[in-house]
């Protein structure tokens, strides 16, 4: 153990989905009181808050002191509170800044709040409030979506020869049928490879069930110096090996993509690389961009994702199991709290609580949260490695 | 810093037809990246006139508008015998 070493000591979540009769507050509140709970600590040890929104100040009108404002509701005042925005990735860059607040020496037990509502009464302003996530000085008024962003990318693969649309198809059933195994997820029905097909289109190659859509919910992580929090007796511990961050570029479409490099910096912190990697949740804002993910992580080779999918060791009983969550495109991506939703599925997996979508005894979890759009590439990545420190009986 | 003047022709390196509307832009309408000519660099604009079907990498030409309203510049695809010129589009059509 290092000074360096930090462990996520507790996870919560408010179920992703439709919540027309809930507030922002009553979001965070379930799921900062569950990770509360599940770190066995109260509201008066935690030493410093890090808060996600992307969409609050468009959306609910509270452009500025988000966190404070839905944290004085469960009585979590005077500590620093500090938000954090960095579009579909805030949940993740948030908890990188606990993480290193308490590297630094800074507090010993962080609280980490992603919360977003993004159903409200005009469905033109959350689309509006999504293409926020690029740079408006070069795509306003073109219409963009990252509905668009993706079809564009899976386009091209396709062109290439290096993806499917069975491919896409099959990926989209398997992100649906971990969903309906999760009690947390938006959506929980499964479906058929025709009945993704078929779905209406959406942004060519992509149809209506390969995307995720428009979400409420939470999401909140305790993270924790060793030892300070007193260790639950029989708990596995899930200690940080790699916490990475990264911020877009102007892509030529010929260098490493932004995934790439953030994932190498990851694997080089944790001193492990993919093969290392027992369980994966990945940016599946389309559940096809989980083939491109399989590449970039390093999962397998370029060209291989099709392959790696059909091969069944992505699946909840294969090799390397990637969301078994069902990924943002089926549990959900309510977009602040998404980063935190893919640690806590990993910490549960990590300890054998994910029930009916547990894989089998994972020691190394990583979760992929990209966020934003820059031309040809995500505008920020993040790329979390943790580890189980007791091995399985 | 220094000024650089781009080709205004270059290569789709791919495209999707947005199905779902925004304000002012019936669906369905199409968006691409394309790399100009002469290692220019790859940008992003709005698409339009394509035909039905269609091969990558097609030629595309940059339109620009004069109208004032956004987006200013939109890509066509190419017709044999066109220049490398601009074209001045009616940014309303």
């Amino acid at each position: 153990m290092t000074n360096a070493d930090v462990e996520v000591i507790g996870v919560g979540m408010h179920p992703f989905g439709r919540y027309t009769e809930s507030s922002l507050k009553d979001l965070n509140r379930v799921a900062c009181l569950n990770a509360l709970i599940d770190a066995g600590i109260g509201v008066r040890d935690v030493q410093a808050v890090y808060a996600s929104n992307a969409m609050g100040g468009m959306l609910q009108g509270q452009e500025m002191i988000r966190g404070q404002s839905v944290l004085r509701d469960i009585g979590i005042e005077r500590v620093p509170i500090t938000n954090v925005e960095n579009a579909c990735a805030s949940g993740s860059t948030a908890l990188r800044q606990a993480i290193l607040a308490i590297r630094a020496g800074a507090a010993d037990v962080v609280l980490v709040a992603g919360f977003e509502k993004m159903f409200v009464d005009d469905r033109s302003r959350t689309l509006d409030a999504l293409e926020s996530a690029g740079d408006l000085d070069v795509i306003s008024g073109t219409g963009l979506q990252f509905t668009a962003v993706y079809g564009m990318r899976l386009r091209r693969l396709i062109a290439a020869g290096s993806l499917t649309l069975d491919d896409l198809a099959t990926v989209s059933v398997k992100s649906h049928a971990n969903g309906a195994l999760n009690p947390y997820a938006q959506y929980r029905s499964v479906v058929t490879a025709e009945e993704v097909l078929a779905s209406r289109p959406i942004a060519d190659p992509l149809t209506l069930l390969m995307c995720s859509s428009i979400c409420d919910g939470a999401a909140a992580i305790v993270v924790a110096r060793p030892g300070v929090v007193a260790h639950r007796e029989g708990r596995p511990t899930v200690r940080v090996r790699a916490s990475q961050a990264a911020s877009g570029f102007t892509s030529t479409g010929e260098e490493p993509g932004l995934t790439e490099i953030c994932a190498a910096s990851a694997y080089e912190e944790a001193g492990l690389g993919p093969d290392d990697v027992d369980v994966a949740e990945v940016h599946d804002a389309m559940a096809p961009a989980e083939l491109i993910a399989y590449e970039h992580l390093g999962f397998c080779k370029p060209g291989d994702a099709g392959a790696l999918l059909s091969s069944g060791e992505t699946s909840i009983g294969g090799r390397i199991p990637v969301n078994p969550s069902g990924g943002l495109s089926s549990r959900g991506h309510a977009v602040g709290a998404t980063g935190l939703a893919q640690v806590s599925e990993l910490a549960w997996q990590l300890r054998g609580e994910a029930a009916q979508r547990q894989v089998d005894q994972p020691r190394i979890a990583l979760a992929h949260n990209n966020g934003g759009w820059l031309e040809g590439e995500s505008a920020a990545s993040c790329v979390h490695v943790l580890e189980r420190i007791e091995s399985w009986n | 810093m220094s000024e650089e003047v781009f080709a205004r022709s270059g290569e789709l390196v791919t495209y999707t037809t947005v199905h779902v509307k925004r304000p002012g832009l019936p669906a369905p309408y199409s968006l691409g990246q394309i790399r100009l000519h002469s290692q220019g660099p790859l940008v992003f604009g709005q698409l339009r006139e394509l035909p039905e079907r269609m091969e990558l990498p097609p030629e595309v030409s940059v339109v620009i508008g004069d109208d004032g309203h956004t987006p200013w510049y939109w890509f066509v695809p190419e017709r044999p015998g066109s220049d490398d010129e601009v074209s001045e589009g009616d940014a309303a059509s």
